[in-house]
């Protein structure tokens, strides 16, 4: 649950068309005091009744643990971290008085746990993974909301100033993609443990929320300000590029082609915006995928600099960034693994995970540095690929790539190839990967009866595998890593948790959702493909005029 | 495995026999995935550094598990703290400064075995000659429901996904008939399209619409789920003769929810080409000659082996005579090599041997077809559009013949035109 002033703002200013000048935060703890805060006496008290249960399809406590959330984002310093200085923080936002103990206003104790475990009920049964969880000691409660916040105001400012002393010049570090900035945050030593706890998890999806919105910082920096004026108070940060990756797509006669492919933002509002041409003209953007547009057109995926092309019908994005890369990584198609192109579908691929088949496009000839290093890395048992590489324009490309070692501690790459190493590496022990059955792509579900195969890839032989359906454990069971094997226990509609441990410790885990035929909803993208019969162009029982045709 | 901190140790005497020991010990207690590696400071001498990796996920862990610690007093080893008395250090430390570039290391972790990925490329849809199914109205609709709502909420993809799920929605007819037949009905009756893209085929499910047609009423084609059933007030459910189920609607009792198409079999048999504009589109076959090919020639039921070494005009079955190639049905005209769908290429070459064929309609516009001359799909399409309904096999006279429904006259003059066929009154 990301949710600060940022947050707070464009949800204002993008779903609910209030206008900037309004003070957003204000609006929205006032609306939680009304609804939560109760005065009698003189004297104030906290009640979350009836916030710990799903009505019609929502959460009705989400919105103070928001708020919760929100007073964890303006706790000052890290280290101090503690039950009584995060409620002095959430009582100044609620305007409880500050004398008041804990007990007797209602917070503390654990009594927001139950709005906590029906947010994380609510995300799994919409197959989101729930990220809050219980801690330790005097931890114990606070952990959920201190675990769900991302940056503390002073990290952003801390955050501005590394990014304006490292990365300023030369001039081209300004424009790096989020998977390069993810690398370059990742080589970093942060004494802030906070931070290390973000960027160097090996839990993918938490790092991939805090590279998101370290991007989202560095996107917006103000490269010539001089550092003093970065300031003690963070300002809100608006977006005003859209980054772009690349689409592979092979003809009829063989020739391989790369495509850029813009990205589509979080929180993105569905507007019509068109994007400038080489040559002056503009084309639409059209969605693709939830998180893609489609394809634009062809482009040297090795530019000596990053490319911008201007935008135009959106108040907030004014360009698309295509990187200069040394390097791509580029994936199988996550809903057509055996069919789909290879492109960068992922910002943050997991190499031991779902991604764990893939191309790397290597800028330059056999005597580039990176090349050397790659092949080193291959001669070190870290990596293989299939066959020989494709020797490219400018640029090689190696077929099915597997990361196969964990040991890559024992290589000291060379500098200039740090940033591929740090690619390459896998963060994770153990992942599992579903494949198989019927899924239901954009509601990443299965259907009941055709549950999915899993394969465990990880670097033991044997692992234990765990099912559970809500509390109750179904299976626990021992196998063999890389074996398919279908889940059977998983047939019926419902929730499943699928963990993978190794000597009692969690390495892996995945919710699955199995849905009956009923719940099975449209895709509602334009999906329909043409037909050319001469004179017109037919889909379905659709028919146009040749020149109707949108390609 | 991002996070490995180090125990720094020094060590006097045998190095392998150190690290035999350390190996042994961590593999006995399973300590692999906390202890992934272990790195020696190179070269021969007697005393030397040596550090082992440890996997810590929690940043705010300063210290070894109890585990480790008693794994090191097991193996009666003592890490060297660092001037701060920390206990960890990180791999640029004792890389660079203690192990001085100049390292062995030993992983404790099982390498993963690598999986070769050579992208199994879809076979052409239409290039060999597995017969398509004929159904009869005892075929069950829930398959054909179930395989139109999976593509509606895939919305779009390869023929190898759709083949996977129509492998797994239908295995004992797949085994059989593949996937193509379904296919070959999601095609007829408007609910899927196909286009080349690249070296293979995609599909993708137009949007859900209104086919509001000259004689069957009006009926849904396109994407289709029980959501989108549900908000379809007036709805009647009817066979579709082997497809998924047809659903027949009132228009003014469904009102502007989705666009209405009017007469699309009419318009379609207006715009398609001619017969010989058609065998214009059909790919040509360039590769195939006599030397590395073996053919059959098709007799009207099968395809049987053909006599003497002269291949003359006729439909084949040709297969690469080397490698394992699934073979591919072909019409040869004399002159050319052409490729194309089975039934495409079945009539085309009784067309281009100078058959001459007929069809039959009946007073109330229902059209009939021999099934050995079953039309090519693009012009089967305004046929089935024209109901709704996927043809009937029925036997007239000892004869296979396709029955088409409300397909109406005009239409049937149209078409018969394009092919040059014979329309007789039934």
């Amino acid at each position: 649950m990301t949710f600060n002033d940022n947050a707070l703002r464009d949800i204002g200013l993008s779903y609910l068309s209030i206008t900037a000048e309004k003070d957003i935060t204000k609006d929205f703890i006032d609306a939680i005091t009304i609804q939560c805060v109760h005065e009698e006496n003189g004297h104030k008290e906290v009640s979350l009744k009836g916030l710990n249960y799903i009505d019609e399809e929502l959460p009705n406590g989400v919105a103070f643990l928001a708020l919760m959330v929100l007073a964890a984002h303006k706790m000052i310093r890290e280290a101090n971290v503690h039950p009584n200085n995060y409620f002095v923080h959430l009582r100044k936002l609620l305007n409880i008085p500050l004398n008041n103990t804990v007990s007797r206003d209602g917070l503390g104790g654990g009594v927001e746990e139950p709005l906590w475990l029906a947010w994380n009920s609510w995300l799994e049964k919409h197959s989101w993974e729930p990220t809050a969880q219980k801690g330790d000691g005097a931890m114990i409660y606070l952990n959920y909301t201190i675990g769900q916040a991302l940056f503390r105001d002073e990290d952003i400012v801390f955050l501005k100033g590394k990014y304006l002393r490292t990365l300023s010049l030369p001039e081209g570090l300004r424009a790096l993609d989020e998977s390069q900035l993810g690398g370059w945050l990742r080589r970093q030593q942060f004494n802030r443990a906070h931070l290390r706890s973000g960027f160097e998890s090996s839990d993918t999806g938490r790092t991939a929320v805090f590279f998101d919105e370290a991007y989202k910082i560095y996107q917006t920096l103000d490269w010539d300000q001089p550092i003093e004026n970065v300031g003690s108070v963070a300002d809100f940060i608006t977006t005003r590029k859209l980054s772009a990756g690349l689409y592979r797509q092979t003809s009829t006669r063989g020739i391989t082609s790369y495509y850029m492919m813009p990205r589509v933002p979080n929180q993105w509002k569905a507007v019509d915006i068109e994007i400038q041409t080489d040559n002056g003209e503009y084309k639409r953007l059209e969605i693709f995928r939830p998180s893609l547009f489609k394809p634009l057109w062809p482009i040297d995926p090795f530019g000596n600099a990053a490319k911008s092309f201007p935008l135009k019908g959106s108040s907030q994005f004014e360009e698309i960034v295509f990187p200069a890369r040394e390097f791509w990584i580029l994936t199988r198609d996550p809903d057509d693994r055996y069919g789909g192109a290879l492109a960068t579908w992922k910002k943050y691929p997991s190499l031991l995970g779902e991604e764990f088949q893939f191309l790397l496009l290597i800028k330059g000839d056999n005597d580039s540095v990176l090349l050397r290093q790659l092949n080193r890395f291959k001669e070190s048992g870290l990596i293989q690929w299939d066959g020989e590489p494709i020797v490219r324009k400018g640029f090689l490309e190696y077929n099915g790539c597997m990361i196969l070692s964990s040991a890559w501690d024992g290589i000291i790459p060379d500098e200039d190839a740090s940033e591929l190493y740090e690619a390459l590496k896998p963060v994770a022990k153990a992942s599992v990967i579903l494949s198989s059955g019927l899924k239901v792509p954009n509601q990443n579900a299965w259907i009941e009866k055709y549950p999915p195969t899993l394969t465990v890839y990880g670097f033991e032989k044997d692992f234990t595998l765990r099912i559970s359906c809500g509390n109750v454990e179904i299976q626990q069971t021992e196998i063999e890593a890389q074996k398919p094997q279908i889940l059977k226990e998983c047939e019926s509609s419902g929730t499943y948790r699928l963990e993978v441990l190794w000597n009692n410790q969690v390495l892996a885990s995945i919710t699955l959702r199995i849905i009956p035929w009923d719940e099975v909803e449209p895709n509602n993208f334009e999906t329909s493909r043409w037909s050319d019969i001469g004179s017109a162009i037919i889909s379905g029982g659709q028919i146009r005029a040749k020149e109707d045709s949108h390609g | 495995m991002a996070n490995i901190k180090y125990l720094l140790f020094r060590g006097i005497g045998s190095k392998q026999r150190l690290r035999d020991d350390i190996r042994s010990a961590i593999r006995e207690f399973r300590l692999g995935m906390e202890v992934p590696i272990l790195k020696f400071e190179g070269g021969g001498g007697c005393q030397f550094y040596y550090g082992l990796g440890l996997s810590i996920d929690n940043v705010y862990v300063t210290a070894p598990s109890a585990r480790v610690l008693y794994l090191l007093d097991y193996l009666k080893i003592k890490p060297i703290k660092n001037t701060m008395g920390r206990w960890f250090f990180e791999n640029e430390e004792i890389s660079k400064s203690f192990l001085k570039d100049n390292f062995e290391y030993e992983s404790f972790l099982e390498p993963i075995k690598f999986e070769s990925s050579s992208l199994d490329l879809d076979e052409d849809l239409f290039t060999y000659h597995e017969d398509d199914l004929i159904d009869d109205n005892s075929q069950d609709d829930t398959m054909m429901n179930h395989l139109l709502w999976w593509c509606s909420a895939k919305g779009d993809g390869s023929l190898r996904v759709f083949k996977d799920t129509a492998k797994l929605l239908w295995p004992q007819g797949f085994e059989t008939y593949g996937s193509r037949s379904l296919m070959r009905k999601l095609l007829l009756l408007g609910d899927i399209e196909i286009v080349k893209k690249g070296q293979t085929y995609e599909w993708g499910i137009p949007p859900t619409t209104i086919v509001n047609s000259s004689y069957a009423g009006a009926y849904i084609t396109g994407k289709m789920t029980p959501s989108i059933l549900k908000n379809l007030h007036g709805a009647i459910k009817t066979g579709s003769h082997g497809g998924p189920t047809r659903i027949v609607i009132n228009l003014p009792d469904v009102g502007n929810v989705f666009p209405v198409i009017e007469k699309p079999s009419e318009k379609i048999s207006e715009a398609l080409p001619s017969y010989l504009g058609w065998i214009k589109t059909l790919p040509g076959e360039p590769d195939i000659e006599s030397h590395n090919y073996s053919f059959r020639i098709y007799n009207g039921r099968d395809f049987v082996a053909t006599e003497g070494e002269e291949i003359c005009s006729g439909f084949y079955e040709a297969k690469r005579i080397e490698g394992n190639h699934p073979p591919k049905v072909v019409v040869f005209n004399g002159t050319l090599w052409i490729g194309g769908a089975f039934y495409d290429l079945r009539w085309l070459a009784r067309k281009v041997s100078g058959v001459d064929m007929s069809v039959y309609i009946t007073k109330d516009g229902t059209l009939l077809v021999p099934n050995i001359e079953r039309w090519p799909l693009l012009y089967e399409r305004p046929l089935v559009l024209a109901s709704g309904l996927l043809p009937l096999m029925k036997s007239i006279e000892g004869k296979d013949i396709l029955v088409y429904a409300s397909v109406g006259r005009a239409v049937a003059e149209v078409l018969t035109k394009k092919l040059e066929l014979n329309l007789i009154e039934a």
